[in-house]
């Protein structure tokens, strides 16, 4: 397996895995973190604006109403 | 040129253009990052004095560097905001502060795990150490001025000024290493003669940090569309976009 003997030996990365694999999944989870993020930001537009459009859209059939009468 | 850029000011242009960017660098990001921290981690040999711990190294440089370059990226972006009263880059400041937060942030905690067992410390307060950490306040004070004015564009102009001044401070990280006596060694890439790093471990990190460039183009596009839908919500062509 590439530098190392084993997939044991990979895992325990010379006695620094504490410090590699911490790194590394920190590093991981703040980027997905950051992607979460983004797309939630972006749902939470889109459906802010489609209640806006519904708003306006009952208020303009009131106004045809109201107009009618 | 300036003809041929003209049409991508109108923000239905520039919403296009930055979800189809977002849509080609993802996958490259995304591609880049696998091949280079699994060729970093398994296949690059190990290193003769920092054994093991050297692998820390495929993250932190990358974030490091970008830490810097989406700094300056967004320093631009705020001096052409405030000099020519251009909203869309405003946004665009707004778009990449977070992303830049992230990579600094990157930065610091894999540099302070790779300290702890090359150095003896987990933090030294010396000058790139401390340089860095001041990018990671000037990051987040340009996302929090966005949001602490009641007028938008206010905040926005203050942020962007904010963003301005900070651009001293790349280059004091950037020559902290020689200005200083610091614990952290000096450049190993960026200099002007061969870098002193052998190729098995070059490529790998070439590849992560041409991969963590697309992740940020991808990013701030993305969420300068997601921006330029909030900044524009009441227009036609939003409502066209998402079909309401």
């Amino acid at each position: 397996m590439g530098a190392f003997e084993s997939f044991a030996d990979f895992l325990a990365m010379n006695g620094y895995a504490f410090y590699v694999w911490l790194s590394y999944g920190l590093a991981f989870l703040l980027i997905i973190g950051l992607f979460v993020w983004s797309k939630w930001q972006r749902k939470s537009i889109e459906q802010e604006i489609g209640q806006q459009q519904q708003v306006r859209t009952v208020r303009q059939q009131q106004v045809n109403s109201e107009m009618k009468l | 040129m300036f003809r041929w850029l003209h049409p991508y000011a109108k923000p239905e242009k520039a919403y296009q253009l930055s979800m189809a960017f977002q849509k080609f660098f993802m996958p490259i990001a995304i591609i880049g990052l696998l091949v280079g921290c699994v060729w970093g981690l398994m296949f690059a040999p190990t290193d003769y004095q920092q054994s093991d711990s050297a692998r820390i190294m495929y993250i932190h440089v990358p974030a490091a560097i970008w830490s810097m370059g989406v700094y300056m990226s967004m320093g631009i972006a705020g001096f052409c905001a405030l000099v020519w009263q251009i909203r869309l880059l405003e946004i665009s400041v707004l778009a990449m502060a977070p992303i830049g937060a992230a990579f600094t942030a990157i930065a610091l905690f894999t540099g302070s795990l790779w300290g702890k067992p090359m150095w003896g410390t987990w933090w030294v307060w010396d000058a790139r150490l401390t340089s860095e950490l001041i990018l990671l306040f000037l990051y987040l004070g340009v996302f929090a001025l966005f949001q602490s004015f009641d007028d938008k564009r206010t905040g926005a102009k203050a942020a962007c000024i904010l963003a301005v001044i900070g651009m001293v401070n790349v280059p004091i990280i950037h020559y902290s290493v020689e200005w200083w006596n610091t614990l952290h060694q000096g450049a190993s890439i960026t200099k002007l003669d061969k870098p002193s790093i052998a190729p098995s471990m070059l490529w790998p990190l070439l590849i992560n940090i041409v991969s963590v460039l697309c992740l940020f183009i991808a990013f701030t596009c993305y969420r300068f569309a997601t921006e330029l839908l909030r900044a524009e919500s009441h227009r036609k062509w939003v409502l066209e976009i998402l079909g309401k």
